[in-house]
């Protein structure tokens, strides 16, 4: 069963190299093969999930050599949650593409990229030292660098470059941390290291935190690092819109930030700090910029940041209530914001634009895709029953319970911005009329996928039920509440 | 306790209703017989879950066991009628039948306030469509009313269940939420100036939905009265209530009952004098003593019984005759036996006249309010006398009026009392009205007292004793029928005469509307009749008038205040989208710098 560990990344990566072999200029059997590699790997991940939510946390050294030189991998609750998430998305997101990428040439080249970023984001899961999450970090950034300018219009180029240069900075600064790390501890096994940790000066531990921290801050999109997001998000091919703003932030960025905040730097309290402040910033900058916005896509790349920054609140609260904000509303808005963006690229696949100025009268032409944009709209905007509710809910008790009442306020008036915002675009675009209007619905493939993760967006409270949340989330909270990564012995 | 079929009625009930919405398409021969035996299995469920729970409950679990079974019963007695009164309805009327039941039995069941809440407003939605099934002017009118009223009654309840733990703290609370609490029970129940929906709502709606309306719905009111007021509040908590209790019992009681006096159509007053029999009701709430609940609970349960009764056996006039005035009636005995017979079983229940039920449970209660002793309970226990010989003339008018004298209308159909899905309810109903009146002792030594709680059981002799007069007037019953037989005989018949004059027997017949419409003219109570007549006593019409222009003003206020807000908020949030525009360039250089005033900030505050 413990080899199984090594299958979401080893799966990604062999299809990778194996589809153009494969496939040559056949794009159909590309996308059946995507579409078998994903679901695959989503069966994995299954598999690893039952283990790891039934028998506890999995631990594999690659080729049986122990550390410090052998490779180490975890599988926890927290992480196998993530890993789950991300297969499922990114299996409804394939489906999706196979359908979608008609509209561009060389296919093939698409699944490649597509499968190494996913390649990437499941090793950052699995990963147990600095160096490896890096290799995995810079797979997933330099795939995503490449896949955003895929259309290779002038406006997609641009958006990549500076996407590409911000995103060195970052990774320039985790490689300067890990850099410190090795030159301080001489390990970069994370066990090992924060074995070594307990005797290294506080300020030298301070400045690692800060360094890696605002690394994979960038990659969140939290503000003030966020500025490379939207024109990244709104330029890629809807897909990777979809797949960059639903699960790449979180997991390249948001997870590493939770496993820094939660399980690495447990004893810098400041670091909450900053998740606060850079939380409250991130959620009234998007949620605000969101409203100028005529480009719904770009829109909707804002509205990922003032979400992130929710997340960022959830987990510079903390505790339980906190934790399990910041876990629901990953999974809830994950499902909400790849169903978006799959859906402005439906109306992108049938209609060629997404400026909201031009689009008028979508609910008479596409009435299932209106249908599940509102969905998704009013679950990101938290009304209740969709799954963001929930999250949004326990984030604002959470803060309520640790005192910050002020934050609590904003968090609302944010997601009522956000409702505003939405129901804009609702008015404007969907639900006005239109002259002349003709029914031309989006293929039957584009819209089934919606659909699943429509229903998913809508009944992620589920989750919350005690007898699913006890064996399910509260375990993943529980590492984020009490777990250190000291607590595995080395030689384990 | 076995939880598991605790909430059995509700669940069966709504799983009717949802079959009843899957089946859509089915016939009504389904239909019907989906309908007893969703009836038939929540009744049994009831049943069940007393057989399995009874020995394991609470007191308090025990009464709401008693409601329920109270509530399956009679609703399956009304869903079975109704099967032969309204043939030709599709599912939606079944449906709302089996939600209404559902709600009804989950009020009663619910373990939390809340959910008691929740139960009330799907049980009001539920009885507001069935109020409107019927969709004439008269039935919209009707059901708007009692919307507003009862959603004004839910306002207050759940204003008090929200309040309810403040009650300790301050005794201003204490009296606030109490007034909240008689409030919001008090309009479903229909006491006295807040029963304006009831003689409405009970005529508008189809029969079968009367009966419910009737016999069980208000009584979730006097359910949820019960249960604040003997556990929440504790009945001696404050003597002005209490009188004022009292007091509300009397008005309702005699309101209700002169009201019904004078009405001529058959459901509206049979709708008035369950506002009358509500007050008897309170005045055993009142008393606050174990024999009041008792006589209270038991009064519950006797009414439930005679006036879904009554509304049955008029619901069989009215299908008979096509019309609800009384003056339509007459001369029906010989047509229609079976309802002749189990209408005066009722009436005579009603009335409180032994052996039957309604006897035991008024004896009860007069028996509570000579023990409670003071001149308020004397005054009461007179009203509550003259109360129930003013129902016993009301309910003459009705037989003579219906059955005897003179026939007036032809009756529509032939074998109209043959259906068993309509004559069995309104034989067991009949059966229920002796049987409560002749064995009161099994009742309320097997159920009533364990319902009691920290009030102590009464002396069963004392209920013995009211089942001691019942079989008493039973054995005189039997002995007039047997030799007053004979006695009857030799009587001469002949033809109306006057002065020689043979008349007819339409000539000589008189009305019983008329007959009573003397009551009217006589002095105090004239300026009550026509202050009813005028709606000056309705609280719905004074509310009406007041409302409005208190709404605009606070309307005006309101729009106001939004108005500036959204101006200026939008003035806002314009320059601010704007200035933030300005920020998000499209320079990689500007953004660059951010991302390093971002790393200064952090490490700023991380080095701390």
């Amino acid at each position: 069963m413990n080899h199984l560990i090594v299958f979401p990344v080893a799966i990604y990566l062999g299809a990778a190299f194996l589809l153009p072999l494969l496939c040559g200029k056949n794009d159909v059997l590309a996308g059946i093969s995507g579409i078998a590699f994903t679901f695959l790997s989503l069966a994995v991940s299954a598999l690893l999930g039952i283990s790891v939510f039934t028998g506890g946390r999995i631990i594999y050294f690659v080729g049986g050599w122990t550390e410090p030189l052998g490779i180490m991998l975890m599988l926890d609750p927290l992480s196998c949650l993530f890993l789950l998430l991300t297969n499922t998305v990114a299996f409804i997101i394939m489906l999706y593409s196979a359908v979608y990428i008609k509209k561009y040439h060389r296919a093939v080249y698409f699944y490649v990229l597509f499968m190494l970023m996913l390649a990437g984001m499941n090793g950052i899961l699995i990963s147990m030292d600095f160096f490896n999450l890096f290799v995995f970090f810079e797979i997933a950034s330099i795939a995503s660098f490449i896949i955003v300018a895929f259309g290779l219009r002038a406006e997609e180029l641009e958006a990549s470059l500076k996407y590409t240069v911000i995103s060195f900075i970052a990774s320039s600064l985790i490689l300067f941390a890990i850099a410190m790390i090795y030159g301080l501890t001489g390990t970069l096994n994370i066990p090992a290291f924060m074995h070594a940790a307990a005797h290294l000066p506080q300020t030298h531990l301070w400045f690692t935190a800060g360094l890696l921290l605002a690394g994979f801050a960038v990659k969140a999109g939290l503000a003030p690092f966020h500025a490379w997001l939207p024109d990244a998000h709104s330029m890629a091919p809807a897909p990777v819109s979809a797949l960059l703003s639903g699960l790449f932030i979180k997991i390249v960025g948001f997870y590493a930030i939770i496993r820094l905040t939660s399980n690495i730097f447990t004893d810098i309290p400041q670091i909450r700090t900053i998740l606060l402040v850079f939380g409250i910033v991130s959620m009234l900058l998007g949620s605000f910029a969101a409203y100028g916005q005529n480009n719904i896509k770009r829109m909707f790349a804002y509205s990922t940041i003032s979400q992130i920054g929710y997340c960022a609140i959830g987990l510079g609260i903390g505790g339980y209530l906190g934790n399990l904000g910041v876990l629901m509303h990953i999974i809830a808005h994950a499902f909400s914001k790849s169903l978006l963006f799959l859906n402005i690229g439906a109306v992108e696949y049938m209609t060629g634009t997404t400026d909201s100025d031009k689009l008028r009268g979508l609910n008479d032409s596409m009435p299932y895709t209106t249908l599940l944009s509102s969905a998704g709209m009013l679950g990101i905007a938290g009304i209740p029953p969709m799954g963001n509710f929930w999250s949004k809910v326990i984030i604002i008790i959470a803060a309520v319970h640790a005192g910050y009442g002020g934050i609590a306020a904003l968090c609302i008036i944010a997601a009522v911005m956000t409702l505003g915002y939405f129901l804009k675009l609702q008015r404007t675009v969907y639900c006005s009329k239109k002259e002349g209007a003709v029914k031309k619905e989006a293929p039957a493939g584009l819209i089934a996928p919606m659909a699943v993760l429509a229903f998913m967006a809508v009944f992620a409270g589920i989750l919350l039920i005690p007898g699913i949340r006890e064996p399910f989330i509260d375990k993943a909270v529980d590492v984020m509440d009490n777990f250190s990564y000291i607590n595995i012995a080395i030689g384990d | 306790m076995d939880v598991r079929v605790w909430f059995l009625p509700v669940a069966v009930s709504f799983a009717t209703a949802f079959l009843h919405v899957v089946f859509c398409k089915a016939g009504r021969h389904f239909r019907k017989w989906l309908s007893l035996a969703g009836g038939i299995a929540v009744a049994a469920g009831c049943f069940y879950s007393m057989y399995v729970n009874y020995m394991y409950l609470s007191s308090g679990q025990v009464m709401s066991l008693l409601f329920a079974t109270l509530i399956s019963t009679i609703s399956l007695f009304s869903v079975s009628y109704s099967q032969w009164y309204n043939p030709e309805d599709n599912f939606v009327y079944d449906s709302l039948l089996f939600l209404f039941i559902g709600a009804m039995n989950g009020v009663v069941l619910s373990h939390s306030l809340i959910a008691l809440y929740v139960y009330w407003e799907i049980m009001a939605v539920a009885s507001f469509f069935l109020v409107l099934f019927t969709d004439t002017e008269e039935a919209r009118r009707a059901a708007f009313k009692y919307i507003i009223m009862t959603g004004a009654g839910s306002v207050f309840l759940l204003f008090s269940i929200l309040g309810i733990w403040l009650i300790e703290e301050n005794i201003f609370w204490k009296h606030l939420f109490f007034f909240s609490m008689l409030i919001g029970t008090g309009i479903k129940a229909g006491i006295f100036p807040l029963h304006t929906w009831l003689p409405d709502a009970h005529p508008a709606a189809p029969t079968p939905v009367s009966s419910m309306l009737s016999g069980v719905m208000i009584k979730t009111g006097i359910y949820a009265m019960i249960r604040f007021y003997f556990v929440l509040f504790k009945p001696s908590w404050s003597i002005g209530w209490e009188t004022i209790l009292i007091l509300i019992g009397v008005i309702t009681l005699l309101g209700g009952v002169f009201l019904a006096l004078v009405q001529h159509d058959i459901k509206r007053l049979l709708a008035y004098h369950s506002i009358s029999q509500i007050g008897y009701i309170m005045l055993g709430i009142a008393c606050g003593t174990s024999i009041g609940l008792v006589g209270a609970l038991y009064h519950v349960i006797n009414h439930a019984i005679f006036k879904s009764l009554l509304f049955l056996g008029a619901g069989v006039l009215i299908k008979a005759t096509g019309s609800r005035e009384l003056g339509n009636y007459g001369g029906l005995a010989r047509k229609l036996p079976l309802t002749f017979g189990v209408m005066t079983v009722a009436a005579l229940s009603i009335s409180g006249v032994p052996p039957f039920n309604g006897f035991v449970s008024k004896w009860l209660i007069y028996q509570a309010l000579l023990s409670k002793g003071g001149e308020i309970a004397v005054v009461a226990l007179a009203a509550a006398l003259l109360g129930s010989v003013l129902t016993l003339a009301s309910f003459i008018k009705v037989l003579n009026d219906s059955f005897m004298g003179v026939k007036k209308a032809e009756i529509s159909k032939q074998g109209l009392e043959s259906s068993p899905f309509m004559n069995m309810p309104m034989v067991l109903l009949a059966a229920g009205c002796l049987l409560f009146g002749l064995f009161p002792g099994v009742v309320t030594e097997r159920f009533l007292f364990p319902a009691l709680g920290e009030y102590v059981p009464l002396n069963i002799e004392l209920i013995k004793t009211a089942s001691l007069y019942g079989w008493l007037a039973l054995a005189v019953f039997c002995l007039l029928f047997i030799f007053g037989r004979n006695w009857m005989r030799k009587f001469r018949k002949t033809e109306p005469f006057v002065g020689g004059e043979i008349f007819t027997a339409e000539e000589t017949a008189f009305d019983g509307s008329h007959f009573y419409g003397t009551i009217k003219e006589i002095g105090p109570i004239k300026r009550f009749y026509s202050a009813e007549s005028t709606g000056k006593l309705d609280i719905y019409a004074i509310a009406g008038k007041i409302l409005p222009g208190v709404n605009r003003v606070f309307h005006n206020a309101a729009v106001r205040a939004v108005d500036s807000v959204y101006a200026r908020g939008s003035v806002i949030l314009n320059l601010a989208v704007k200035k933030l525009k300005l920020l998000q360039n499209g320079l990689l250089a500007r953004y660059i710098v951010w991302l390093f005033a971002g790393i200064i900030f952090l490490m700023e505050v991380i080095r701390r």
